[in-house]
């Protein structure tokens, strides 16, 4: 049972993830064709730092969309934490505490958002919608729309400097990334977010509380979120009560394009990184090429509505080419996919 | 005899009109009124009340619509991108033509069309709603950026009759939300459509299998959104003496915001049409008396997001209270 189901888990992956990668590659391919003097391996990675932060962000999100939830409070926590970081040091506390301070701001938001979603069982869409509005305001009555700025020279190296041409923000997300994906890949912790993902109520009467892992993912998104913060912070080299306006639907849209659904249960790391890579290096190369950088936010949201489509209808399609024969869906009334309840009677079956 | 039967008749009353979705709000929205009252100077003057309905009138238009949407079970976060773009086809075609009534045709023609659009992505392609709305936030947003991204549009007083005129001493923005509302009230209470749109955001299978036509109900129920997207779009620009392309951002989850206070669950199948009303009503006040007692603008979202949070706490805690009862 366990082979046969690595199995079809890779030929998920082959469909899935290689299709991203080919993507990416396509396009970074025609962009270098296209845009003379874009492509170079210095220029590409350089280009990554605007994508960093919200790719970070990404991780977590991924992890909160599998499990079934919705986080629309990542902006303004990104704000919440750069201005407790600016506002702590600014207030005499060293750097190292203050960003200490930042990364605790970010968890406590996270965990905020958690404990309500999880033991009032709102609909996380109204709950962060009321954190988006009260971490933005509190930013804003902090820093009173002012920026701090001055940071010491060490500070901006963290979010500029590079290691040999890779840059240390880029390393970050890279090294959480490879975390995030065994969390989710090859723990117990990641098989029980998938499975509060797909069937809460299940989980539930198997044992594993889905209150505590709702609790668990919203919090670690909200560390996550520290953790960009204090990489912009850093970055930008000053601290607002504005930053982040509208990365919520950034990153959101990194992970649905990834391939995760927003009904839950399905998701990963992979995917959310080549989504976001794929519709990062687009904005970077609409940019490069002097076009209005507009056009970047019409053609993400036509790549948003495209990859949902073909995500949707990835079995049916799947069917028409004979490389998934032994599924095809069909959506139900609630939105919900008879998908998931064919692959486990698949297993069943088979078990 | 008679009078313990009235008296148990009029406890259950009362009992039923506690337990409407949209109870909790309305004493809510009682208490801040009265307080507002007693402690605000000024704050009960004719001059305050209107403006606090004016300003509440866009959002009320829009709200009554997201309502119905929220009530199928659906939801929509374009109306941000979509009143912008509306407000500038509106104020385009209305200082070309002169015509402001052609113009507000024109305008409610292209709100049904996006309203569509949103309707057959999230129906006939089977796309989520919040991801299909979410597409058709970036997608309008970027053209009206690319449109007007370095114009600021100044309205003359032609254009601006929508939002800042008066019909019998009421302003015009109030006579449209007037408008609205009567018509939603009367979908909900009359119409078999406003009957169906509660059986399928209650169950969407059920309602398929007694014969109602649920993607036909929830289509509408998107270009009623955009419909009433174009209503509001007409106030903004009387409303607004200078506009930018980035008018509206953030409209959207003001609108979500105002639908939930009122007591409308985001699960589906369950909320009034005096919901986003007591909502709008209810925000614009505090946010008024935030103003006439001199805090700063920054601390709006603030409380924002406490008054908020609160309904929800209150919202969660009575859920289970209920659950618990019954």
């Amino acid at each position: 049972m366990s082979g046969l189901s690595a199995s079809t888990n890779w030929r998920r992956f082959k469909f899935g993830q290689l299709g991203l990668l080919a993507l990416f590659i396509g396009e970074i391919a025609l962009m270098s064709a296209l845009i003379p003097g874009y492509f170079s391996l210095d220029g590409l990675l350089f280009a990554s730092q605007g994508f960093v932060e919200a790719g970070i962000i990404a991780l977590g999100m991924t992890l909160v969309i599998v499990a079934g939830g919705l986080d629309i409070s990542v902006g303004s926590l990104l704000g919440l934490v750069v201005v407790a970081v600016g506002y702590s040091s600014h207030a005499g506390l060293p750097l190292p505490f203050a960003m200490v301070v930042g990364l605790l701001a970010g968890t406590a938001g996270g965990a905020l958002n958690g404990s309500i979603i999880a033991l009032l069982r709102m609909n996380p869409l109204v709950v962060t919608l009321g954190t988006f509005a009260l971490f933005r305001g509190i930013a804003l009555a902090i820093s009173n729309s002012l920026a701090v700025s001055g940071f010491p020279e060490w500070f901006q190296f963290l979010g500029q400097g590079t290691i040999g041409i890779v840059p240390i923000p880029l390393i970050v997300l890279v090294i959480l990334a490879v975390v995030f994906h065994i969390l989710l890949t090859q723990t117990l912790f990641g098989r029980v977010v998938y499975a509060v993902g797909s069937n809460a109520l299940a989980t539930q009467f198997s044992g594993r509380d889905p209150d505590r892992i709702r609790l668990a993912v919203y919090t670690l998104q909200g560390f996550l979120v520290g953790v960009a913060g204090i990489l912009y912070c850093a970055r930008v080299s000053s601290a607002r009560g504005t930053e982040g306006l509208g990365l919520e639907f950034v990153v959101i849209t990194m992970v649905i394009f990834g391939g995760a659904r927003i009904t839950g249960g399905h998701g990963s790391i992979t995917g959310t990184v080549l989504g976001g890579l794929i519709i990062w290096y687009l904005q970077d190369g609409i940019s490069f090429a002097g076009i209005r950088s507009d056009w970047g936010l019409v053609i993400t949201g036509l790549f948003l509505l495209a990859g949902v489509l073909f995500n949707e209808n990835r079995n049916a399609l799947g069917v028409m080419f004979g490389l998934l024969t032994d599924r095809h869906q069909s959506r139900d009334d609630d939105g919900s996919n008879t998908h998931e309840k064919q692959e486990e009677s698949h297993v069943e079956s088979t078990a | 005899m008679s009078s313990s039967s009235a008296a148990v008749q009029d406890h259950s009353l009362l009992k039923q009109f506690a337990a409407r979705p949209d109870f909790p709000a309305l004493v809510f929205l009682l208490v801040v009124f009265v307080g507002f009252s007693l402690f605000v100077p000024s704050f009960w003057s004719l001059g305050n009340l209107v403006n606090t309905m004016r300003q509440t009138a866009p959002i009320a238009i829009v709200a009554l619509a997201v309502n119905q949407i929220i009530i199928a079970g659906e939801i929509d976060i374009s109306m941000g991108s979509m009143v912008a773009v509306l407000a500038f086809i509106f104020a385009g075609i209305s200082e070309a033509t002169g015509m402001p009534w052609l113009a507000m045709a024109i305008t409610l023609a292209c709100g049904g069309a996006f309203g569509s659009v949103n309707g057959v992505l999230a129906t006939v392609l089977g796309i989520p709603a919040i991801i299909a709305t979410l597409g058709t936030l970036m997608i309008l947003r970027g053209a009206l950026l690319i449109g007007a991204g370095s114009i600021t549009l100044y309205a003359s007083e032609a254009t601006r009759i929508f939002g800042n005129g008066r019909i019998v001493g009421v302003p015009v923005e109030v006579w449209i939300f007037l408008g609205v509302f009567v018509y939603f009230a009367l979908l909900a209470s009359q119409s078999r459509y406003g009957r169906r749109v509660l059986a399928v955001g209650g169950n969407a299978r059920a309602a398929r299998d007694i014969g109602i036509p649920v993607n036909a109900v929830r289509f509408w129920a998107y270009v009623q959104v955009g419909l009433c997207c174009a209503l509001a779009a007409p106030v903004f620009v009387g409303q607004v003496a200078a506009m930018t392309a980035n008018v509206g951002a953030g409209f959207e989850l003001k609108v979500i915001a105002t639908v939930v206070l009122g007591g409308t669950s985001l699960s589906g199948g369950r909320g009034t049409v005096l919901a986003p009303v007591i909502g709008a009503v209810l925000l614009s006040l505090i946010l008024n008396a935030t103003a006439l007692v001199r805090l700063p603008p920054t601390f709006e979202s603030l409380i924002l997001g406490v008054i908020i949070l609160i309904s929800v706490a209150f919202i969660g805690v009575r859920a289970r209270h209920q659950e618990r009862a019954s």
